[in-house]
């Protein structure tokens, strides 16, 4: 969770898996909107010699639709080179890394950053070579400051041409900045908090953080809003239509693979050929992850979005809904009816029309697709709450995601009936639904300006539940 | 300031993926012996030098495989594009080749 090894191709390939994806308004930069994507889950920080690193043979692209036909307008493409200097040593670094050149580190990744625009003034523009990104934290030896070794990896950028930079870009290691119990819900969807409620009893507990402890591999950027929009506006109208993008991000590898034999001409590694195939994506937390079926799980992740009208059942009625009511006797006797979820539909799939909520709409046309959907022309909230729009917080999930956004609540909530009556009325949520949560918190608070995403955890000394 | 950069190197392997193809497929309408199989064990030092040029510039190797035995497609991979050709003369090359793989 909430995309962290939901799939079983996936599963066994972590270096090309998107584990979560994050895009916001920032109160410190308002008029850009700030993109995360993860990478990478379950990263021990003191998993050397050969610590986590981007895939050097995997594209990670951020795809933006910005004119509702869920079809990316603009891509922002990462490519990774690792180099190591020092072929002699079995080490990643020979000394502390006092910067990113310091000679003590050994494997260090450099990447390329392109950016792809579609549509009536088509371009392919190179924002960025050999662009660094910081080491892993290591402990106190090694990274001594990782803070600075992290804010030297960000990077201003000229997004319109002018000379100026005007966006920011960070590719490295951070911390799982997601919280989930991962080890009571797997445990036939177990909430610790209401556990003595569960079919199989036990008290009431808090909830214990199965990401805690760990790390992933953060793609960031921040770009104004102007970039984003399909004709160069500010977006300022949260009813325009253009004031809406969708957001999803992927990996993908190439076609096919080949291993060397040959010992008399042996290749220095494995090498690619061909197109590029996509292997995982992400937009809304958690869809791959407890919508869709075991057995659609690979396909989904193989799927453009603009195609996810074949996953509509299993929005409509998810398999989570029905088993509520099973595993929590007596606690969801309106959800027991297995209602039809037409607001999933409309929340996760199309975006929310104009109609339901006053003043805010996040609609992305009928075309039914999975992305993160973002009203730009919402400003940052002054006083956020963590469960978002179900809040009352219009700048929160699922109008985009911010770091704090409490998603497995929300969504939670939300399959246990909480957003029905957005579109029927007659529906009347049991008492339980708007009160589930997993009991959990993040153990690292964000920092106060880009990347956000706390630094990760050194290898040498951390905790996890 | 930002740098404009068109894939310069993957279209460049697909042209000459594509030319590599045609030659192959006048290759096997110009040499009946290999249609049955018979392996031209001597290269020319110009064909060499081309799929070395080939594989140097797409930085990988070329793979080939049957995509759809009905239409006689062989897909040719270089670099980060590919070719689909139809040609069953290929691909029966292809088949009599594999089944000394099979045996």
């Amino acid at each position: 969770m909430s995309s962290h090894r939901e799939a079983p191709a996936i599963s066994k390939d972590p270096v090309a898996d998107n584990t979560d994806l994050y895009a916001w308004v920032a109160a410190d930069a308002p008029d850009h909107v700030t993109i995360l994507a993860n990478y990478i889950p379950f990263e021990k920080p003191e998993g050397g010699p050969n610590f986590f690193a981007f895939g050097d043979d995997v594209l990670y692209e951020i795809k933006i639709d910005n004119n509702q036909d869920a079809r990316e307008d603009i891509i922002y493409q990462f490519r990774f080179k690792t180099i190591v200097t020092n072929q002699n040593t079995f080490l990643y670094n020979t000394g502390p890394i006092g910067s990113l050149t310091d000679p003590n580190w050994n494997v260090r990744q450099l990447y390329r950053l392109t950016r792809i625009r579609r549509g009536s003034s088509p371009d392919t523009i190179v924002l960025g070579k050999n662009l660094r990104t910081p080491p892993v934290n290591i402990g106190p030896r090694s990274t001594p400051d990782y803070a600075a070794l992290a804010d030297a990896a960000i990077i201003g950028l000229d997004g319109d041409g002018d000379g100026m930079s005007d966006m920011k870009v960070f590719a490295g290691q951070r911390e799982d900045g997601f919280n989930v119990d991962l080890g009571s819900i797997f445990d036939l969807g177990a909430l610790r908090p209401f556990q003595d409620l569960h079919l199989i009893g036990m008290p009431a507990a808090a909830g214990k953080d199965g990401t805690k402890g760990f790390n992933v591999h953060t793609i960031a950027l921040q770009i104004p809003k102007s970039q984003l929009t399909s004709d160069g506006s500010m977006p300022t109208d949260p009813m325009a239509p253009e004031s809406v993008i969708g957001i999803w991000a992927t990996a993908s590898r190439q076609k096919a693979t080949v291993r060397n034999d040959d010992e008399d001409d042996p290749a220095p590694e494995n090498q690619s050929a061909g197109p590029w195939v996509q292997v995982s994506r992400l937009g809304n937390p958690l869809i791959n992850e407890v919508v869709i079926p075991l057995s659609r799980k690979d396909v989904w992740n193989s799927r453009r979005p603009r195609r996810d009208s074949v996953f509509r059942k299993y929005y409509t009625r998810p398999e989570l809904q029905a088993l509520l009511p099973i595993l929590y006797p007596g606690v969801f006797p309106n959800l027991a009816t297995n209602p039809p979820r037409p607001d999933l539909v409309a929340i996760l799939l199309t975006g929310i029309p104009a109609g339901i909520i006053g003043g805010f709409q996040n609609f992305t046309g009928p075309t039914q697709a999975d992305m993160l959907r973002l009203n730009m022309a919402i400003p940052p909230s002054a006083a956020p709450s963590e469960f978002g729009i179900l809040g009352g917080d219009l700048a929160g999930f699922p109008n985009g995601r911010r770091l704090a956004d409490n998603v497995a609540a929300i969504e939670l909530r939300a399959i246990a009936g909480v957003t029905l009556p957005l579109v029927d009325p007659s529906y009347t949520p049991d008492a339980a639904a708007g009160l589930l949560l997993d009991g959990t918190s993040n153990e690292v608070a964000s920092l106060p300006e880009f990347p956000y995403l706390g630094h990760p955890h050194q290898g040498f000394e951390h905790v996890h539940d | 300031m930002a740098d404009s950069d068109r894939s310069k190197t993957t279209r460049r392997a697909f042209l000459k993926v594509a030319a590599a193809g045609a030659a192959a497929a006048g290759i096997v309408a110009a040499v009946p012996g290999m249609a049955s199989g018979s392996p031209r064990e001597v290269g020319s030092p110009q064909e060499i030098a081309d799929m070395r040029e080939l594989m140097a510039d797409s930085g990988g190797p070329l793979v080939a495989y049957v995509r759809n035995p009905a239409k006689g497609e062989v897909v040719v991979m270089l670099g980060e594009k590919e070719v689909v050709r139809r040609d069953f003369g290929l691909m029966s090359q292809l088949t009599h080749i594999a089944r000394l793989a099979v045996r």
